[in-house]
Parts: C-alpha cells; sequence; structure tokens
C-alpha cells in the first residue's frame, strides 16, 4: 500500500508541476466570468441561470482534466521509458496501475473541489442558496471521477492515446444521450434487436447516473442516502471490473 | 548575465500580449461608431442584391447556424419551463401502450406547447428495475404534470433573441414575463421597442407594445394623454400591419395561430379604448365595428356599449 501511495503522490505531484490546477483556477475564474454575464440582462433572481452555467462548465471542465490526465500516464511513462527503472525496483504492474490511478483520482477529486469551492464562493456572492442536494451532487461527481479514471487508464493500455482520450471523452460526455436513445427507441425494437439493446444498456457504464446537476440547478430536494449508497456500490462494481481488466491487461502488455 | 538587448527583447515579448487589450478597445469602439451607418448601407441593397445574398450558400449556412443556436437555446427555455425535468415525444408503440403526449393548458397563452413524455420512463413502462427506479431518483422526473413560474424564461428569451432578432413572438412573450412576473414595466419597453426596430413589418411586438403602454402607463411615469396617443399610433400600425398579414397568409391558404389572432383581436380593443380615453369616441366606436367583423372578438361590443354611455354623458369618463 506505501507503495501504490509513494505512486500516487508522484502522480499528484507529476499534475502540480505540469500545472494542471493552475489550469483549473483560471479556467474557474473563465466560469465566473461566465456567469456574470445574466448581468447583461439586468434582472433579479436568476439563480438558476447562473447554476446552469457554472454546473455545466464545471462539470465538463472536472471530465475533461480528469481523462486527459488519466489517459497519459501509462503510455506517457512507457515512451518516456520512464516505466523500467520504476519496475527494476521491487515494484509489482500491478502496484504501477495502482499507483497511476490513485494518483489520477486524488487529483480528479482535488480538481472537483476546487471547481465546487469556486462554485460556493460565487453562489455566496450572487445569494444563492445550495442546500444538501449541492453536497449529494459534489460527492457524485466526485465519485464519477473515480470511475472515470478507472475506465479511461484501462483503455488507455488497449488504445493509442488521441483514441483513447476521444473514445473516453465521448463516453463520458455523451453517455446520456446514448441511454436515453436506447430508453426511447426500446419500444419500438422487437426480438434479437431489443435484446442487443438491453445488453448495450447493461453494458455500458451510466455516468449520467452521477450528475445531479439538473436537481441542483431547479432547487429539487435531496436524494435518499440509499439511492446514494446504490450509487456507490455501482461505481465500485464497475470501477473494480476496469481496474481488474487494466492490471490484466498491464501484467501481459510487452515493454 | 544577459546581454540588455536580450533583456529588452524578453520584456517586449512578455508585455506584447498587453498591446492586444488597447486594440480590442479600439476595435469596440469603432464598432460602436459604424453601428448606425451600417444601418444606413443596409436598407441600400437593391431587390437583386437580396436575391443573391439568399442564394449564396455562405449565408444559408450561417442561417441554418442562427437557426441551430436558436433551437437549442428554446429546447432550453423548455426544460425551464418544466423544472428542468427532460421531456421527448412517446414513440407509436409507446402511444399504443397508453404512454401519451398532451397539450399543455396551465400556461400563459403563447406558450401553449404540447408536452412531451419524461426521458426516464415511468415506473409502468421501464424494463429496467431498480436500475429505473435510481434513473428516477436522480435526474428531474414527474408523474403529474407541472410548469414553473416562467421568470426563469426570461434570459433565455433575450439570449435567444440575440441569437435570433426575427423572433417576434418571443419579445411579446419576454416582455410579458417582465412586466408581469418580474415587475420590470421599464425592461419590456425596451425588449418590445427593439423588436419593433428588428422586425418593421410586425404587427405581433406593435399589438404587445400598444397594450403594454396602455397597461403599465402609470408604473412608465408617462403622463395618461402622452400614453394614449402613442398606444394609438402604435395600435393603428398594429391592426394595420395585421390586416396586410392576414390576407397574404390567407391567399396561401393559412391563416392567425391562436394567439396570432388572440393578438390582432386585442389590437383593435386596446386601439379603441385608448380613443375612449382620448375621448375620440366617434373614432373608438369606428374601431370597434371594424374590428368585430374583422375578428368576432366579443370584448369589442362590449367596449362599443361603454362608449355608447360615456358618450351619452355631457362630462365624458369619470
Amino acid at each position: 500500500m506505501e507503495k501504490v501511495l509513494g505512486i500516487a503522490y508522484v502522480t499528484v505531484l507529476e499534475s502540480f508541476r505540469r500545472k494542471d490546477p493552475y489550469v483549473v483556477l483560471i479556467l474557474g475564474f473563465a466560469i465566473v466570468l461566465g456567469a456574470g454575464l445574466f448581468n447583461q440582462f439586468g434582472i433579479d433572481g436568476l439563480e438558476k441561470f447562473v447554476k446552469d452555467v457554472a454546473l455545466t462548465v464545471t462539470n465538463l471542465l472536472a471530465i475533461v482534466i480528469c481523462v486527459v490526465a488519466a489517459a497519459r500516464q501509462l503510455p506517457a511513462e512507457i515512451a518516456n521509458r520512464t516505466l523500467y527503472p520504476l519496475l527494476a525496483k521491487p515494484v509489482s504492474r500491478t502496484t504501477v496501475f495502482f499507483g497511476k490511478y490513485f494518483g489520477v483520482g486524488i487529483m480528479s477529486t482535488a480538481v472537483v473541489l476546487l471547481f465546487w469551492a469556486e462554485l460556493q464562493v460565487l453562489f455566496v456572492v450572487f445569494g444563492i442558496s445550495s442546500g444538501m442536494i449541492f453536497l449529494q451532487a459534489l460527492y457524485l461527481r466526485i465519485l464519477s471521477m473515480w470511475l472515470i479514471a478507472a475506465f479511461v487508464v484501462t483503455l488507455s493500455l488497449f488504445l493509442t492515446h488521441g483514441a483513447n482520450v476521444t473514445v473516453s471523452l465521448l463516453i463520458c460526455l455523451a453517455m446520456s444521450t446514448f441511454a436515453n436513445t436506447i430508453l426511447a427507441v426500446h419500444s419500438e425494437l422487437e426480438g434479437v434487436s431489443q435484446r442487443l439493446a438491453e445488453a448495450v444498456y447493461w453494458v455500458v457504464p451510466h455516468l449520467e447516473l452521477f450528475d445531479l446537476s439538473k436537481k441542483v440547478i431547479h432547487e429539487w430536494p435531496s436524494i435518499p442516502l440509499g439511492a446514494l449508497a446504490a450509487l456507490t456500490g455501482y461505481a465500485a462494481v464497475y470501477a473494480g471490473i476496469f481496474i481488474a481488466l487494466g492490471c490484466w491487461r498491464f501484467r501481459r502488455v510487452s515493454l | 548575465m544577459r546581454p540588455l538587448a536580450e533583456k529588452r527583447g524578453l520584456l517586449f515579448s512578455r508585455l506584447f500580449p498587453l498591446l492586444l487589450i488597447p486594440g480590442f478597445a479600439v476595435c469596440g469602439m469603432l464598432a460602436r461608431v459604424y453601428d448606425a451607418q451600417v444601418e444606413q448601407v443596409q436598407s441600400r441593397f437593391s431587390a437583386r442584391e437580396i436575391e443573391a445574398a439568399r442564394e449564396s450558400v455562405a449565408l444559408t449556412l450561417m442561417g441554418q447556424l442562427q437557426f441551430t443556436a436558436h433551437s437549442l437555446v428554446w429546447m432550453k427555455t423548455l426544460e425551464y419551463l418544466h423544472n428542468g425535468v427532460g421531456l421527448r415525444m412517446p414513440t407509436q408503440a409507446e402511444e399504443q401502450k397508453g404512454f401519451h403526449a398532451h397539450e399543455a393548458t396551465d400556461v400563459a397563452s403563447g406558450l401553449a406547447h404540447r408536452c412531451g413524455v419524461p426521458i426516464a420512463l415511468n415506473d409502468q413502462m421501464d424494463w429496467r428495475g431498480p436500475v429505473g427506479r435510481l434513473h428516477r431518483i436522480i435526474v428531474p422526473h414527474m408523474e403529474i404534470h407541472r410548469h414553473s413560474a416562467p421568470i426563469e424564461l426570461i434570459p433565455w428569451y433575450q439570449l435567444t433573441l440575440k441569437l435570433n432578432p426575427n423572433l417576434e413572438r418571443l419579445y411579446v412573450l419576454g416582455a410579458f414575463f417582465l412586466a408581469d412576473f418580474a415587475q420590470q414595466p421599464r425592461e419590456a419597453l425596451d425588449l418590445l421597442e427593439a423588436g419593433v426596430k428588428a422586425n418593421p413589418w410586425t404587427f405581433e411586438v406593435r399589438a404587445a407594445l400598444g397594450r403594454h403602454l396602455f397597461d403599465y402607463r402609470e408604473q412608465l411615469k408617462i403622463p395618461p394623454e402622452q400614453a394614449y396617443e402613442r398606444a394609438v399610433d402604435i395600435l393603428g400600425e398594429a391592426v394595420d400591419k395585421g390586416q396586410k398579414e392576414k390576407v397574404r397568409l390567407e391567399k396561401e391558404d393559412s391563416g392567425f395561430d391562436d394567439y396570432q389572432m388572440q393578438l390582432f383581436s386585442e389590437s383593435y380593443l386596446f386601439l379603441a379604448r385608448s380613443l375612449t380615453e382620448l375621448q375620440r369616441y366617434e373614432e373608438a366606436a369606428a374601431v370597434c365595428n371594424e374590428g368585430y367583423k374583422a375578428t368576432g372578438y366579443n370584448l369589442l361590443n362590449v367596449q362599443k356599449r361603454h362608449i355608447a354611455k360615456l358618450a351619452k354623458t355631457p362630462a365624458g369618463p369619470e
């Protein structure tokens, strides 16, 4: 575990050295400016509009940063040949994989927390109440980051860097549309095509289930804790499957 | 030690982006200065030039882009109207199973729309069991169809109008929400005036503007006579342009939709009421007659009786 945390620490440190967190802060500033656009309209009581702009941009950027960071970890280590001295030490490939995964997970969590701290400041400035649902949305967003990290780090062992980033971003950002399309057309399908649609629905990870932004924006009440627990289990199962697949692949990949 | 020239070069390359700021400022000022002149130039286009522009591929693409952008924003306004609940039209198979879309009945006229079914299926239709239940907990979902207060739609309407300033209906609805729900009649007046400026042919926006001047004259702090005079001018234009529009649509085997019909009828009514306030009873009665003939709007008859009563009273209205 100590070795895993050591590699994770180096991964987070590398992200800081690459100035990823600064990018986050600058983008966060852009969000504040973007949300400030509504001032042009000169209308009071537009909390939903501010929340909508801020949450949409925040979620989008958090996902992009997580995907980009996760996708470069192992391919960069292999391409720069920095993986060899690491593996020369008494460190297994599984440990390296877990270390990288935890590093990306911790970094992405920090990014989400930074963003949401900025959002909280924005909401306080504009006198917008956020409530318990805001914290629940934060928890689910962090949970989704760990799932995305597992998915993207694993995929980086199967695809090239560019393909991985493209496929991962498509899956992360368009999953809601994709799942809703299956739901809409399901009743029109019959026989094998219906079974196929259902199979696809069950196999892909449903990241849209971790997005409470709409409820935060439109001030819905908080969701039951049982749902949060179910989603934690859902994320753990999917992340576990991806990590197992990634470790298996990483052990077999020729360096 | 770096040579001085190199240091200067380095300093200049770092400060160079700052030079862009005054550049942007100058561009912004120039745009403001030349805005009015651009308007004049537009009116100098000949019919042939306009026809050529209509056939331009680039302009067609720009138009499509504009249409797509405002459609997306329009979809956003519907999402706000439904408290964030995502809706879609049901498929044929779903309709056969009793999963229907229905007309919205609890919204202001002009916002009438056909409400779809929630994206997260209901308990009977859902084949996903516990995952379906989880989905309904996570995304906004409603079993009973409800609409939100339309104040939240205002910024989206304004954004849509920035993307496409020719959406006459949005000026009318936006102004109605601004004045009625947000209690900002001055901003509503500005929006309607901008609508008339951007759409010189419009009868819808003129009808709303005339009525707005009549209804909100006190809040707008416009002297009564001045407000009614302005309303008469604008509503007169609204009636005139409405008649032309009606004829044009009838030639195309079409006609006004319900909301246009309501605005057209109200143009006559508020024109008659404004004339009544100005004690021009004969003209007001004539407008009532003409309006009733054109629209069959009952309130015009009521107004006509009211005018007859006032005309008999020597002192005029109280």
